[in-house]
């Protein structure tokens, strides 16, 4: 029997397919010399769009095409998320052609693809639709990833990351053709229904562990953290910003759904593992972070440690656990992409990723060295800013689902990553500049820079709502 | 009989999968992966799988390898790259990370057995059978393919476009 379909759930995404065709369509009629770029203006203009009709979906609840697609609380959260993050990457693309110097209007479709990807993530309640949804992200990510062709760190960014991403999706299919064998469904609803009934076998063990290979994969946990440092150090920069913030997530939101949900009857089965993983990984990405010379590269291993922040929250396993993974995203959002903007800006400026090349930015250019301040303090957890809060309340649920010893482990390498953040704020603010040319910001980037500080700030002042809106989106998720 | 055909195709399919991996000149390996791949898509057929076993012969021993095989005689890769790919501490990793999951896979697959039999499919796979599937339960997965074609054809082009001027530039 064909299945009625609840177009009102999934018209965002139909909306977001409708725009992309529209912008294919304007990109083969305009002219082939048309000044400006006429498809990053549309882009922008349907991007808010469709953040305007996002808010109207708030109250949005149920599912369709026979359980397939879910729309809930979690989804409309991680999709608003999703929708801000690609705002700033869409603003850093313009910025990238710039310094490339080449435009390319595929690079747009590419993103917009990618965008599509991570909402349907949010939204998927079936192993079959998770795992395309997953390919529509990575693979158009590959392709990014690799666009500086001249560029041979590019390049090899791109391959590694290829290869490797297949593998995961490799461990990810295997481990789901297994669940298949077990439950006979590969239906979120089912097997959360075989979950509970059942108690835990080898053979669900082990395609648990697959799965969990792969989401490691996408949210850089260590050991399948192996790619990051060269992707991100060879990624164009706002590609590098969306798999920091909008992959992150979107591996995040399938960890939630599966470890709260699907899987939450066994908690006390993985609580163990996951929380040794997430020690290994902060660990891991503090003391290596410390070492870096390229800021790109920096950021990557301390993307790698948040990845283990994060992890203490899916670890502690309880509501507060999960809606302090919601808050600090939500942080971790504004904080990394208003470093990936200062990055962007400076790397135009000076054509250089070096971080002694950042010494004495405060005299060059005040916005650029006040947001770079602002993003690495909060980064390293500093009060009042929304690093601090995320990562208090990560340490507050760990702590009540009785992790002492993960706690502990979090605080001293909280007081570790503070060593590397504070050394490139030194640099920026004590050091001499080698060069003393100021750099002068265009004033849409100074918007987009204030817009970015204003969310580290508000978000560390005014909790409240924002904790309250984590919290919502849990409490109402299906799975 | 069936049991013996089934043994005798596992049999292949492992010696062949060994081969893709272990043989020293790639196009071996590209040949390898072809007797593979036969051997796969017999193992369906025995299951009932029809269309999914003649797909697999069709589409990837068919047209995919083959293309491979071209792709690898064109490439010369007697050159350095091949040497450098064999080093030494990632082979000694593969291996162990290779045995330490067979490992794990036996012990799975000896405590499943040993507790409940795995009961087979009674639909089979029959071309009207997953046109049925595939158009009503599985219909977003099976569309949003689309959007993969499309991503396969956005990232050719922008990632091929450039490749032959460079090359160009190379020469002259």
């Amino acid at each position: 029997m064909f299945p009625s379909i609840a177009w009102n759930l999934i018209s965002l995404e139909v909306l977001m397919t409708i725009a992309l065709v529209g912008l294919i369509i304007v990109d083969i009629l305009s002219p082939k010399k048309t000044e400006g770029n006429l498809i990053g203006i549309f882009s922008l203009i349907a991007l808010f769009g469709l953040i305007g009709f996002w808010l109207t979906q708030h109250d949005l609840s149920g599912s369709t095409f026979g359980g397939m697609f879910i729309m809930d609380s979690l989804a409309w959260f991680f999709k608003g998320l999703f929708l801000i993050t690609m705002v700033f990457v869409f603003l850093m693309t313009e910025q990238f052609f710039k310094l490339s110097g080449k435009r390319s209007n595929a690079f747009y479709f590419l993103l917009w693809l990618a965008l599509l990807g991570m909402c349907l993530i949010a939204s998927s309640a079936d192993f079959l639709l998770l795992f395309i949804a997953i390919e529509i992200l990575t693979i158009s990510l590959y392709v990014m990833t690799a666009y500086l062709k001249s560029d041979k760190h590019s390049i090899e960014a791109g391959m590694k990351y290829l290869i490797l991403g297949s593998l995961a999706s490799g461990f990810f299919l295997y481990g789901v053709s297994f669940l298949y064998g077990i439950t006979h469904s590969v239906r979120f609803d089912v097997i959360q229904g075989f979950v509970s009934t059942h108690p835990m076998t080898p053979m669900m063990l082990f395609s648990l562990v697959l799965i969990f290979s792969a989401v490691g994969f996408k949210i850089a946990a260590v050991p399948f953290h192996m790619w990051v440092p060269d992707v991100y150090q060879g990624a164009p920069t706002p590609v590098t910003a969306l798999l920091a913030v909008g992959s992150k997530a979107a591996g995040f939101v399938i960890l939630i759904r599966l470890f709260f949900g699907v899987f939450s009857a066994w908690h006390v089965e993985w609580s163990l593992v996951l929380a040794g993983l997430a020690a290994i990984t902060m660990t891991y990405g503090n003391l290596v972070a410390m070492f870096q010379t390229n800021i790109k590269r920096l950021l990557g291993y301390s993307s790698i440690a948040h990845a283990g922040y994060l992890l203490m929250g899916v670890t502690a396993g309880s509501i507060l656990g999960a809606s302090a993974i919601n808050f600090y995203l939500l942080g971790y959002l504004f904080t990394n992409l208003a470093a990936f903007l200062v990055i962007i800006l400076f790397s135009i400026a000076t054509k250089s990723d070096a971080i002694e090349d950042y010494a004495g930015l405060s005299r060059r250019s005040g916005i650029l060295a006040c947001t770079l301040l602002l993003a690495l303090v909060s980064l390293a957890g500093m009060p009042p800013l929304a690093g601090f809060f995320g990562k208090f309340a990560l340490l507050m649920a760990t702590i009540k689902s009785e992790f002492l010893w993960l706690a502990l482990v979090a605080a001293v390498n909280i007081v570790i990553s503070l060593y590397y953040y504070l050394m490139i704020v030194k640099r920026i603010y004590v050091d001499a500049p080698i060069n003393t040319s100021p750099i002068i910001v265009s004033l849409p980037m100074r918007l987009a820079l204030g817009v970015a500080m204003a969310g580290i700030i508000g978000i560390g002042i005014f909790q409240g709502p924002f904790l309250d809106a984590a919290m919502t989106a849990i409490q109402g998720m299906h799975f | 009989m069936s049991s013996i055909i089934f043994y005798l195709f596992a049999g292949v399919l492992i010696f062949a999968s060994l081969a893709v991996v272990l043989a020293r000149n790639p196009l071996y390996n590209v040949l390898a992966l072809v007797v593979a791949i036969f051997a796969m898509s017999s193992l369906f057929v025995l299951l009932e799988a029809f269309f999914v076993g003649m797909i697999l012969l069709l589409v990837y021993a068919g047209a995919v390898l083959v293309f491979f095989i071209f792709v690898v005689m064109c490439l010369n890769l007697q050159s350095d790259t091949t040497i450098l790919l064999r080093q030494d501490r990632f082979k000694l990793m593969g291996w162990l990370i290779g045995i330490l999951f067979l490992l794990e896979f036996f012990w799975v697959i000896k405590s499943t057995l040993a507790a409940q039999t795995i009961e087979t499919s009674s639909v089979h796979g029959s071309i009207e059978n997953i046109g049925r599937i595939l158009f009503t339960d599985y219909l977003l997965p099976f569309e949003l393919t689309s959007f993969l074609l499309l991503i396969a054809i956005f990232g050719i082009v922008s990632l091929a476009q450039g490749a032959f001027k460079t090359g160009k530039e190379g020469n002259s």
